[in-house]
This record gives structure tokens, C-alpha cells and sequence, in this order.
């Protein structure tokens, strides 16, 4: 028997729900636990190392510590979920595809897919609105990824573009590029569309697209924050 | 078929419309061409003649294989193995033999620049801490060196004059050792009334033109110095200069000093192989001086001489003809360590003017002598 995975509550505040027999773990972003059954042994580990906790940190805006839970006296079950609200994606990797997640977008993963940081050029790291790191998952097994709003996804043949804000990005296969453009031919008409920059897409491979921007939806939240006479 | 023994390459497959993401999928090379086993059930044949070549991925690192001329919509394939990609090189359309050779090596160039971007993260941080820790290093050895209590300065002292005369010879009567003693007994005369250290004068039967002092006032004097040297009161300007770097405790701060590089080293590489280069470094460091603290000696050494009623120049014409017989003196001064040669004579001459020595006594030692019993 191995670990399975559920969904429950799909729509906007969904938890993954996730049954493991003893002595099997998976690993969640810290602080994503929100109920779990008695024989499962919640541990913090540093994964990577001290420095590529660091790194996550620093880095990616990750947490430091990411939860390693474990059902250590018996099968248990256990229920994760993200800080914003939005969709959570399961997505089984076979070890052929690798994916590029963006920061804060890992929930939860089984112990034989690999995290590491993933270091993008200054163009990327500047622009594309996912900083300088963003996180590469190898390996064979499942991950649990949540995003802003709901998960879209847009498979792409080869040679296929799609062009997507740079804000709405949640992950990509590494099998798909992608350039940092202008969302208009000049930069006034970039401004004034309110489409700065985009990222271009170019297939094969698969993107998934969160359809909230969490910038976008701070500045709209401020607007109602009533201020102090 | 017997396709289930054939070798095959691990592949992703893209449906014509990418619907459904990449799947793992099998290829493998037949005369024809590629068979291609999508993982959905079905395979999909691609004749050599049709193969078209492009790259994908963020790094260009996945080779994308089409095949147009096959009738309908046509999916896509990307691979990693750079032996599918130099195989096929040889066996389709030459134009594309520069890209599938390239990506073979462009794979290869990718492994390089991690490991290179690693190594050079690695050096960095190394640099950045050394570097950090070169900037407060001197200010640290002076605290350090300032609160170690005399005590222990003295019990390192004696540690170490243990382990550098393990294998020497050390003389401990005849002439030379008397005149060393002699020598060092005037000096005394000339040193601060109030110091804190004894100090104790080894003479070493070694070949080698040196002299060096040990923290908690440990001297050493090869007899290699004293033949080189043409009179008693140049051994006593070395003494005076080695006594001084004890009294302005340079010593123990470049101990300090040296001990706080290990440190590092050690943290950095472990205790490997690595590990043991930075112990030899730190022991080099040990007996190097900055050149302010030479030149300070300099100046320590001159009044202890002045004061002891010795020629103050006998300081700078020794180390001078030293500097001039190892070609140091071609060394511009801020360069080197020690002072320049020149600008150490002149700064004696100075130093001679400025202190108003006593008249120089002699040292009454036949010096002829004293070097004709260390013949061997």
C-alpha cells in the first residue's frame, strides 16, 4: 500500500488530505499541516542543508524549515493546507518531466521528488516577476502545488507560444523556454494596457497559470483598508 | 518484432496538440527510423528521411525531434541523451549533423558551468569570509594578544622552543655560547628597566644565517649568523631588533594571528588534505612580520642599543648585507615586509643622530676567535 492523495473541498479553499502507511512520509511546506491523526510524527527539517534552507529562504521566500511528516506508529492521515486562498494542484511525475515552481507555490511533495534552487538570469530574476530563484522539482512521485485563484492549464505543442502575465505564473514543465517581453511593440502602450511585461511561453510542454495575481489583489485590498483619521 | 530486446531511449512525447502534457515514452532506432512507443498505447513510426531537429527547455538542453512529412497532425518528441543525438548525427540529413553533434556537447558544456558556478560560489564565499575575517584579523590578534596573561604567553613559549630545537644541536658552552650569552647580557642592560620576560638566548649549531624569538622571550641564534656576521655588535643589533618584536609582543600576536587562519582553513576544508596545507601556511605565518612591526623593532632595537652603549648602525649594516646578498634590496620597500635595505640604513643613521647614544663601549670579545671555534 502507498500514500494517496485527495482533494477535499475543491473551490477556492481546498485541503490535500493524505493517507500514508506506517513508516511512509511526504514532505509540506512548513506550516501547512492543519489536522492530522495521532501516529503521524510531525519533524522540521532543514532539506538541502543549512544552505539550501538559506537559500530558500532568502531566496524564494520559502519557508526555512519544511515539515517532514511521518506515520511513525501506525497508518495515518493528515490534512494540508496552503496560506492563500485558491486552488491546490496533484501532479504524478514520472522522473521524464521536471518542473519549474514559482516561489511560495510548493505545498507538498512525496520523499522521492527533489527540491532545489534553481538560479534564473538577471533579465528573468528582475522581470518575470518570480525573482532571481525559483524552485526545480525532479524525481519520481507526487506533488501538491497551490496557487492564487484557480489553476489553469495551457498544454503547449512543440514550437507553440502562449504568452502569460508575469504575475500568474505557477509552475512549468522544463521541457517548455520562455522570454521576458514587452506585452505591447512599445513601452507606452506596455504601460498604459497595464500589462508591463509578459513572459513567452514557447512549447512543448505544459504551464500552469493561477488566475489571481497576489500583487494585484494587495493593491485592490488596500484601496478598502480604511485609514487612520 | 522483437523490439522488447532492442535498446531504447528514454523520450517525452507531445501529442500533435500537446493536449495531455509530455508522457515518458520509448524510442528506439531502427534501420528505417524512429519507433516510437508513446506510452498510450500505440506507436507512432518517423522515417529518417522526415526527421526534422530543433532544441527546447529553458536552458536548451532537451533535443526536439518532429517529423513533418508524415500524413496528418504530427506530434513531438524531446530527448536528453546525448548518444541518441551523436548516433543520429551520422544518419540524417547533414544540415542538421552541426546541431545533434552540438547538443551532445552543449549538454556536456551545461554540466561544466554548474560545476564552475559552484566552484566559483564556493571560492567566493571562502574569499568573502577570509576577507572578512583578513579586515578584522589584525585588530582581533591585538585584543587577543593584549588580554592573553603573560603566564600563557610563557607556557606557549616554552611549548615551542621544545619543538623547534627537537633535532638541533644546541650549543651550551665554549666560546660562541659565551659571547652569545655576553652579548645578549649587555643588551639587557640596554632593555627597559620594567620588563616582564627573561630573556633566554638558545644558540643553535646550524648552518643557516638566522635568529628568531618565540613568544614569552625564547631566543634563537644560529651559529650560521654569528659566522656571517663581522663583528659582535651586529649579532647584537639582530638580538636587540628579535628582542624588540618580544617586547612590542609581536610575536604572540602573529601567533594569534596565525591561529585564527587555521581556524578558518579548518572550517572551511575540514581536516582533509586541504585542511594540513593551511596548518603548513599558518606555521610559515608564524615567522613573518608585518612591515609596521619591523620597522618598529627597528626602532625598539636602536634605543636598546643606544641605551646599552652599542653602535646603533651595527642594526642596519648587518640586515643590509643580508638584503644585498639575497638581491631582497631590489625589492621596492612597499612591497616587501621588511624595510629596503637603503631606506633602513638611512633610517638608522637617523635614529643614531636622534637618540644620542652613550659613548659605545666594546664588547671585549675577540670575534676572530668566537668564529674560528665554529668551525666545524
Amino acid at each position: 500500500m502507498s500514500a494517496k492523495f485527495e482533494i477535499i473541498h475543491p473551490g477556492d479553499s481546498p485541503a490535500l488530505k493524505v493517507d500514508l502507511p506506517q513508516g511512509e512520509s511526504v514532505y509540506a511546506e512548513g506550516g501547512a499541516m492543519v489536522a492530522m491523526t495521532p501516529a503521524i510524527k510531525v519533524e522540521g527539517s532543514m532539506r538541502g542543508g543549512l544552505l539550501g534552507a538559506l537559500s530558500r529562504k532568502i531566496f524564494r521566500g520559502e519557508t526555512f524549515f519544511y515539515q517532514t511528516l511521518t506515520a511513525a506508529t501506525g497508518e495515518g492521515q493528515v490534512l494540508l493546507a496552503p496560506a492563500p486562498p485558491g486552488e491546490i494542484i496533484l501532479l504524478e511525475m514520472d522522473g521524464n518531466v521536471s518542473y519549474l515552481v514559482q516561489k511560495g507555490s510548493f505545498l507538498m511533495a512525496s520523499r522521492t521528488v527533489t527540491l532545489q534552487s534553481k538560479m534564473q538570469n538577471l533579465t528573468k530574476g528582475l522581470f518575470s516577476g518570480e525573482g532571481f530563484f525559483i524552485s526545480e522539482v525532479t524525481g519520481q512521485g507526487t506533488l501538491a502545488l497551490n496557487s492564487f485563484g484557480a489553476v489553469h492549464r495551457v498544454d503547449l505543442a512543440a514550437n507553440e507560444e502562449y504568452v502569460v502575465d508575469n504575475s500568474h505564473l505557477v509552475a512549468w514543465t522544463s521541457t517548455t523556454s520562455y522570454k521576458i517581453q514587452k506585452s505591447s511593440s512599445g513601452w507606452i502602450s506596455s504601460l498604459t494596457s497595464g500589462e508591463m511585461l509578459v513572459c513567452r511561453f514557447k512549447g512543448p510542454g505544459t504551464v500552469y497559470i493561477q488566475t489571481r495575481n497576489p500583487s494585484a489583489f494587495g493593491g485592490w485590498v488596500s484601496a478598502y483598508i480604511p485609514t487612520k483619521g | 518484432m522483437t523490439d522488447a530486446i532492442l535498446p531504447y531511449f528514454k523520450a517525452v512525447w507531445f501529442t500533435p496538440d500537446g493536449s495531455g502534457g509530455g508522457r515518458a515514452a520509448k524510442v528506439t532506432l531502427t534501420p528505417e527510423g524512429l519507433s516510437i512507443d508513446t506510452g498510450e498505447g500505440y506507436r507512432v513510426e518517423w522515417p529518417l528521411r522526415g526527421l526534422k531537429f530543433g532544441k527546447a527547455g529553458e536552458e536548451e538542453s532537451y533535443l526536439l525531434v518532429t517529423c513533418p512529412i508524415v500524413p496528418g497532425p504530427v506530434g513531438a518528441l524531446t530527448l536528453t541523451d546525448q548518444d541518441f543525438a551523436r548516433i543520429l548525427s551520422s544518419r540524417v540529413d547533414p544540415s542538421y549533423q552541426t546541431l545533434l553533434m552540438g547538443f551532445s556537447a552543449a549538454n556536456l558544456g551545461h554540466v561544466r558551468r554548474k560545476w564552475r558556478n559552484l566552484v566559483l560560489a564556493a571560492i567566493l564565499t571562502a574569499a568573502a569570509f577570509g576577507g572578512g575575517y583578513w579586515a578584522v584579523s589584525h585588530w582581533v590578534s591585538d585584543w587577543a594578544a593584549r588580554k592573553l596573561p603573560l603566564e600563557t604567553e610563557k607556557k606557549w613559549g616554552d611549548l615551542l622552543i621544545r619543538s623547534q630545537l627537537v633535532g638541533k644541536t644546541e650549543i651550551t658552552e665554549g666560546p660562541a655560547y659565551e659571547a652569545a650569552q655576553m652579548i645578549l647580557r649587555r643588551l639587557k642592560t640596554g632593555a627597559p628597566k620594567d620588563l616582564p620576560y627573561a630573556f633566554t638566548l638558545h644558540v643553535v649549531k646550524d648552518p643557516m644565517v638566522n635568529a628568531f624569538a618565540l613568544p614569552g622571550g625564547h631566543m634563537v641564534l644560529m651559529t650560521g649568523l654569528m659566522k656571517e656576521a663581522a663583528s659582535p655588535e651586529e649579532v647584537a643589533g639582530v638580538l636587540a631588533h628579535e628582542m624588540s618584536h618580544v617586547t612590542k609582543r609581536h610575536v604572540v600576536k602573529r601567533l594569534v594571528q596565525s591561529l585564527g587562519w587555521r581556524l578558518w582553513f579548518s572550517l572551511f576544508f575540514g581536516s582533509g588534505d586541504l585542511g594540513e596545507v593551511a596548518f603548513g601556511m599558518g606555521s610559515l605565518m608564524e615567522i613573518s612580520y608585518g612591515r609596521g612591526q619591523e620597522e618598529e623593532a627597528d626602532r625598539e632595537g636602536a634605543k636598546i642599543m643606544a641605551q646599552a652603549g652599542l653602535p646603533v648602525t651595527a642594526l642596519g649594516t648587518f640586515f643590509d648585507k643580508l638584503s644585498k646578498k639575497d638581491g631582497t634590496d631590489k625589492v621596492p620597500a612597499f612591497l616587501s615586509t621588511h624595510p629596503a635595505s637603503k631606506n633602513r640604513s638611512e633610517a638608522m643613521k637617523k635614529l643614531a643622530e636622534e637618540l644620542k647614544p652613550h659613548a659605545p663601549r666594546s664588547l671585549g670579545l675577540d670575534w676572530a676567535q668566537v668564529r674560528a671555534a665554529l668551525k666545524p
